[in-house]
């Protein structure tokens, strides 16, 4: 899927990415955010993204359909730097731990959260992201990810199933320590 | 206490990471401007980023910017690296005790061990001259009653040699040139010995180790070792040893000069030292898929950045005078290659080329075994190639040879805006130990930090004002001259008004209107107590005298 093609003339291909800057970036920013949790984070993934695209390194998938890559790149990208950072136990999100206003069960629920999101296939992230933040029906989730709805349904249902089953045990396991 | 887990929807809903309008359009602006200033060339500052001349309505993004921070790299190489470690121009290495900085036209007498600034004038009024130390490692030694200046040339570091002889001993140059300057020749070097002598009737340079470009108007011409030339007929004509005899040093140069027409002889003899490539493959690029047919089109500086390792050297849908811009180490410090070569065709430094300039080629060279310099940064997870002094050879015979460039030198008189401190002072802040490392860069536009206007920013992190000048070259498309004398490193950003042709980003930052003022001369003056004077300076520039289509093979 990575494989590098030619694609647009430079300055063709700068034209294009302004253009799919400006329509898509909201949409990675918030699948970002809401993977990571982390602003910084959602900053990163949304730039790296569009920097490997300037590099001309342009995925056969964004030309057949640059809202669904981004969309996946975006997903695939915040699990690898939420994974990468629980690899090395660091802190889960630096801004979470650093809102005094939230209370500390619903900050403990939320790090359950993503830490099951992390745990999940990024398919799965994908749907559920969709579903959840961005409010999609299956239909429209289907159109984008050039899925079936019925596709896209069992997936959601096996997807919700597996995270609440993640979410229980990360919560019951949090109520065991204190 | 557990939550409810019941309705796993609604606890989703509750607890999912979900971003504030507000924060998201403020972070996406961030990113927004950070592509832009992208050019920076590398983490150490700023990988490429990517000006973008004021040149049409809306904003563009520059390919290959990131991967001219390979080339940025190089102008920063020795615009940067050597000033930056060592900011000052040089230091008194000995003197006879009479030589003297000129400071607002009086003279100043200077001791050993005394640092000199970029711009000061350097007088030797005694009877033995003296000898300094240049920040990159070169060695200037002064006859009596001699006088230069040292300034930042575009890609070196530049002797304006006023009066008098010196011998310089050139320290190898990273990337670009030292050049030595009188009224009427052009020296330029990448490591080497010679002197340059300059009188009221013209001026002579011979060469005692390595190879010297000489440029006299339009005329260029290579000496060797124990060549010379004179730029007027008239003056008299001595052997090399004869007009370095009043060195200090004769001796060892006169050695230094027998063995250096030796090694040369030798060299001659050894073709696998020429710098070039073993094999070249050059194609024509294919057409972009899916491109909607804008495949031929008229952009005559794109192309990505090349793709080195350490037995291939490969560049993609490069252009001709991207491939200059790239074996010339073209356009300073000013973004990716796409970005200096529009900026040096904008400023007039590379002119001429052919009806084909738009054609794209993708080239491919195989480089002699451990002839390969060249480094490799990552910046943003994206890995950036910048070619040094032996490949950009290798590209500049590969031009010659495939495409029969001839290319030419010229010095012209032009316009150009002089940097310089504003009445009140500058108001700079002095990069420290903690503060962002990147290159800062130019964006055209993007929201302002409070997000109530779109406005155009230059910043800087880890720079010197060369730097600066470098990015306001873009803004204002005149060669922009580091006369401020200011040395350091620093941190700054600089907000003023679009050019009149940015019209903002209605889709993405919708509502937010675009700044009118300040414009960058009065932003310059205001937020860093700098000032842009108009002028007119002989600027080197490169013309293409003669080029031809390549075979492909």
């Amino acid at each position: 899927v990575q494989a590098t093609v030619p694609s647009a003339s430079g300055e063709a291909l700068a034209q294009e990415l302004d253009q799919i800057f400006r329509e898509h970036a909201p949409l990675m920013y918030r699948t970002a955010f809401s993977v990571t949790g982390s602003r910084q984070d959602a900053e990163d993934v949304l730039q790296t993204i569009f920097l490997r695209l300037l590099q001309r390194e342009v995925p056969l998938e964004f030309r057949t359909s640059p809202k669904a890559y981004l969309y996946r790149a975006s997903v695939n990208l915040a699990l690898d730097i939420v994974r990468s950072r629980k690899r090395r136990n660091f802190s889960h999100d630096v801004e979470l731990l650093e809102a005094p206003a939230r209370a500390i069960e619903d900050d403990q629920i939320q790090r359950c959260l993503l830490d099951a999101f992390a745990r999940l296939r990024p398919k799965a992230v994908e749907i559920l992201i969709l579903h959840y933040e961005h409010n999609y029906s299956d239909a429209e989730i289907a159109k984008m990810l050039g899925k079936s709805r019925g596709t896209i349904a069992v997936t959601l249902y096996r997807a919700r199933g597996r995270l609440k089953r993640l979410m229980l045990r990360a919560i019951s396991s949090t109520g065991e320590k204190q | 206490m557990k939550p409810e887990m019941k309705n796993i929807d609604e606890v989703v809903k509750r607890h999912m990471p979900s971003a504030s309008r507000g924060d998201m359009e403020s972070d996406i602006g961030h990113v927004f401007h950070q592509l832009q200033l992208r050019d920076l060339g590398a983490d150490y500052a700023a990988e490429e980023h990517v000006l973008t001349p004021p040149a049409g309505a809306n904003f563009r993004w520059r390919i290959g910017m990131v991967a001219a921070a390979a080339a940025v790299l190089l102008a920063v190489f020795i615009g940067t690296v050597v000033w930056r470690q060592s900011p000052s121009f040089g230091v008194v290495e000995n003197e006879d005790g009479s030589l003297y900085r000129v400071v607002e036209g009086k003279a100043q007498a200077i001791q050993q061990g005394t640092t000199l600034a970029v711009g000061e004038t350097v007088r030797s009024n005694g009877s033995a001259g003296g000898t300094l130390s240049l920040a990159d490692g070169s060695r200037v030694e002064m006859r009596s009653q001699s006088e230069f200046t040292v300034e930042r040339a575009n890609d070196g570091i530049r002797i304006r040699l006023i009066r008098g002889s010196i011998i310089v001993n050139a320290a190898k140059q990273f990337a670009g040139h030292l050049y030595v300057q009188t009224k009427d020749v052009i020296v330029s070097v990448v490591g080497t010995v010679f002197l340059v002598n300059a009188e009221e009737e013209g001026s002579r340079v011979a060469v005692i180790e390595g190879e010297v470009r000489v440029q006299q108007g339009t005329t260029t011409r290579n000496l060797l070792p124990g060549e010379q030339v004179a730029t007027n007929p008239k003056m008299e004509s001595l052997a090399v040893k004869e007009e370095i005899a009043w060195s200090r040093n004769a001796d060892v140069h006169v050695a230094l000069l027998q063995q250096s027409t030796i090694s040369i002889a030798d060299t001659s003899q050894k073709p696998e030292e020429r710098l070039a490539f073993e094999v070249v493959s050059i194609r024509s690029s294919r057409p972009p898929a899916g491109g909607g047919g804008r495949g031929g089109g008229g952009e005559p500086c794109t192309g990505g950045g090349p793709k080195i390792d350490p037995r291939r050297f490969a560049v993609t849908n490069a252009t001709l005078y991207n491939l200059i811009t790239t074996a010339y180490n073209l356009g300073g410090n000013n973004g990716g290659t796409a970005t200096r070569c529009a900026n040096a065709r904008a400023l007039g430094t590379l002119s001429g080329g052919p009806d084909w300039n738009s054609a794209r080629f993708d080239i491919e060279g195989v480089i002699p075994e451990g002839l390969a310099d060249y480094t490799v940064r990552t910046v943003g997870g994206v890995s950036v190639y910048e070619p040094g002094p032996k490949l950009q050879k290798m590209l500049q015979a590969m031009l010659a040879e495939r495409f029969n460039l001839v290319m030419r030198r010229d010095i012209k008189e032009m316009p150009v805006y002089a940097l310089t401190v504003a009445k009140n002072g500058p108001k700079l802040t002095p990069w420290k130990e903690g503060d962002p490392v990147n290159f800062g860069g130019y964006s055209e536009g993007g929201p302002s930090r409070d997000r109530t206007q779109l406005v155009s920013i230059i910043t800087g992190n880890k720079a010197p004002i060369a730097q600066l000048a470098g990015r306001l070259e873009i803004v204002t498309q005149r060669p922009v001259l580091d006369r401020s004398g200011i040395l350091g490193e620093f941190t700054f950003r600089l907000e003023f008004a679009p050019p009149p042709a940015f019209t903002g980003f209605p889709s993405l930052f919708p509502g937010i209107p675009v700044m009118t003022s300040p414009s960058v001369f009065k932003a310059l003056e205001e937020q860093l107590g700098l000032k842009l004077e108009a002028a007119t300076a002989p600027v080197e520039v490169l013309a293409i005298e003669r080029v031809e289509k390549p075979s492909e093979n």
